[in-house]
């Protein structure tokens, strides 16, 4: 990290001095609010995502807000918060390339004011309500510098009917295998066929080891959920993606997974617009889309094919319960 | 043609650059500009106003332009000669502030970074932390019309202080302060960071020749420009001058385009 934005209000937060105590090289530049660097005009994603600064910074406002109705799996009551914006990887599908005009990441250094709303979220319900992270960022990318996560499984391990998902491609997986499991947290990784990982999802680690690290999280007792979200289209789809489920269960225990969902790729249309703009030499951008109800995706027949063919599939390796199919968008 | 313009306030902070990298003087009626092989040089004046109005002129003249390092004088509390980045340009008059975006540390050895500040009159009102200069917000007002703070950056050199005041400047000594400065001019224009921004010139290329000879409205040139870019990514090249002029109308050539893009496979290794 070359470059530390840090509002002056947090500047002496004791997880402020130990993030930029890992950085000693690093510029360190004083600002009022993160938003003055981060929403910022003028800024070029593409050309920041090759040299990220960091923004470090105290959040406002609502700490957790309900996610769009289709987002779940199984629970009645949804919704999601992000300690962090942007993501360390750079998947060609990504909405956040679209939504964000920086690609700098700004980490909320006021953990326990997430989990304070999410206690209180909670016990606004009576039934088990889910909170989904990794919604704006990967959750465990950073987990080595922010150690968020593990401050997020101490909060859950004290809040029984709430429930925890931690949505990543990383395998940074240390912190979680160093403790015991807890019963309301499920590890959740997004996962593409290998050729995909290659090329569309730059940066991430490679299918293998998503693999892997899903074993040793299962092996030591953690609830895991596989996400086979986006789909993406392509001539030999039924061929990738029969690879992809095969690898996927035949390393698994199957009966043991929390939860599989899948869901289309689908795009707002000022982020489609913005993104084609920053990479106008990425195939999977280039390829047909239709627009419908605002949103660019595949059109419907081939959406349905993509859909159907892994419904099909994973009807051979799991039970309905633990299906979820999630259809909705950012 | 180049694609970095250095700008300079004064004629003694172009002097040492425009001997640097062997410009030429470019004429022109109302710019002093300088082009060499590796960059091009504005000697903008003094003054955000005049500042902004050069600039902005440059850009209109010169659209390959594509980055701008305005390299000059500043007055902080730091000992004379020390360089400095700017990591935010703030407006005194106006309150805007403005944050380029930092090269990569490893590619630049100016380790030292400041707040920017832009005023009408010249200020001493010295700090450690803020650089006094009279051009940068307008600069920045002016190329941000085209270009992203990745591509607008600021290296100054402190020429007065507490100690040394705004009267001990001269001619000589600008050169002198420019002069210590040329590495790190030539660092930061060598860390701008022009190869990741996409390149469509080949796409524009085709496009220019081919409405020379086949009527496209505006809306049916944008249309082309989207199916031609989305040809090459799906394609991996472009289709010749030739094969689109055979087309003879703008409909027909987007027909073309659009059912080679129908046909396209996009796979992914196993």
């Amino acid at each position: 990290m070359d470059t530390i934005y840090i509002e002056r209000e947090i500047a002496n937060h004791t997880r402020v001095e130990g993030i930029v105590a890992r950085f000693p090289k690093a510029r360190c530049i004083h600002i009022e609010r993160y938003t003055d660097v981060f929403n910022a005009p003028h800024q070029n994603f593409r050309v920041q995502k090759a040299n990220p600064a960091l923004i470090l910074a105290k959040k406002y406002g609502k700490h957790v807000l309900p996610t769009p109705p289709d987002y779940h799996i199984g629970g009645k009551h949804n919704y999601y918060f992000s300690h962090m914006l942007n993501c360390v990887y750079d998947c060609r599908y990504c909405f956040l390339q679209g939504m964000y005009r920086s690609a700098n990441y700004v980490v909320f250094v006021n953990y326990d004011e997430f989990f304070d709303s999410i206690k209180k979220t909670s016990e606004h319900h009576e039934e088990p309500s889910w909170y989904f992270s990794g919604y704006d960022c990967d959750s465990l990318a950073l987990e080595p510098m922010t150690g968020f996560i593990s401050s997020c499984i101490d909060a859950f391990e004290t809040m029984p009917k709430a429930n925890l998902e931690i949505r990543t491609k990383s395998t940074q997986v240390r912190s979680l295998l160093s403790r015991p499991a807890i019963d309301n947290c499920v590890i959740a990784y997004s996962l593409s066929p290998s050729g995909i990982v290659k090329s569309e999802e730059h940066k991430t680690a490679s299918l293998e080891k998503r693999i892997s690290a899903l074993k040793s999280l299962q092996h030591h007792g953690w609830k895991i959920g596989l996400r086979f979200d986006p789909l993406i289209k392509a001539d030999n789809f039924e061929s990738i993606y029969h690879d992809l489920f095969k690898n996927v269960f035949d390393a698994l225990d199957v009966a043991k997974i929390h939860s599989v969902s899948i869901g289309p790729f689908r795009l707002p249309r000022p982020f489609y617009k913005r993104m084609i703009r920053l990479y106008p030499e990425s195939s999977l951008l280039a390829q047909d889309m239709n627009l419908r109800d605002g949103m660019l995706s595949y059109d419907t027949q081939t959406e349905s094919t993509l859909l159907n063919y892994c419904e099909e599939q994973l009807d051979k390796y799991i039970a309905r319960k633990q299906y979820f199919p999630c259809v909705s968008v950012p | 043609m180049t694609s970095i313009c250095i700008v300079t306030a004064l004629p003694a902070e172009a002097k040492p650059l425009v001997a640097y990298y062997r410009m030429r003087a470019v004429q022109h009626p109302y710019l002093k500009l300088y082009e060499g092989s590796e960059c091009m040089l504005l000697q903008c004046g003094v003054g955000k106003l005049t500042a902004s109005a050069a600039v902005a002129a440059t850009l209109q003249c010169y659209p390959a332009i594509k980055a701008i390092v305005n390299v000059g004088i500043a007055g902080a509390e730091l000992p004379i000669g020390t360089k400095v980045l700017a990591h935010s340009v703030h407006d005194k008059a106006s309150g805007q502030t403005w944050y380029p975006h930092l090269p990569p540390i490893n590619q630049t050895k100016l380790t030292k970074t400041v707040e920017l500040i832009t005023v009408d009159q010249p200020d001493s009102d010295y700090t450690e932390q803020c650089a006094f200069d009279m051009e940068a917000s307008g600069i920045t007002v002016a190329a941000c019309k085209t270009l992203d703070l990745s591509f607008v950056q600021f290296l100054k050199i402190i020429s007065d202080n507490s100690e040394q005041g705004i009267k001990g400047i001269t001619k000589q000594g600008t050169i002198n302060l420019i002069e210590s400065a040329i590495t790190d001019v030539q660092d930061l224009v060598n860390a701008i960071p022009l190869q990741l921004l996409p390149s469509t010139s080949d796409v524009d290329t085709i496009i220019n020749l081919l409405v020379q000879k086949i009527h496209f409205s505006q809306t049916q040139r944008h249309t082309l420009k989207r199916l031609l870019l989305r040809y090459k990514a799906l394609l991996g090249d472009l289709p010749t001058q030739e094969t689109l002029q055979q087309q003879k109308t703008a409909d027909l050539t987007i027909d073309y385009l659009a059912t080679a893009l129908s046909n396209a496979k996009v796979r992914y290794l196993a």
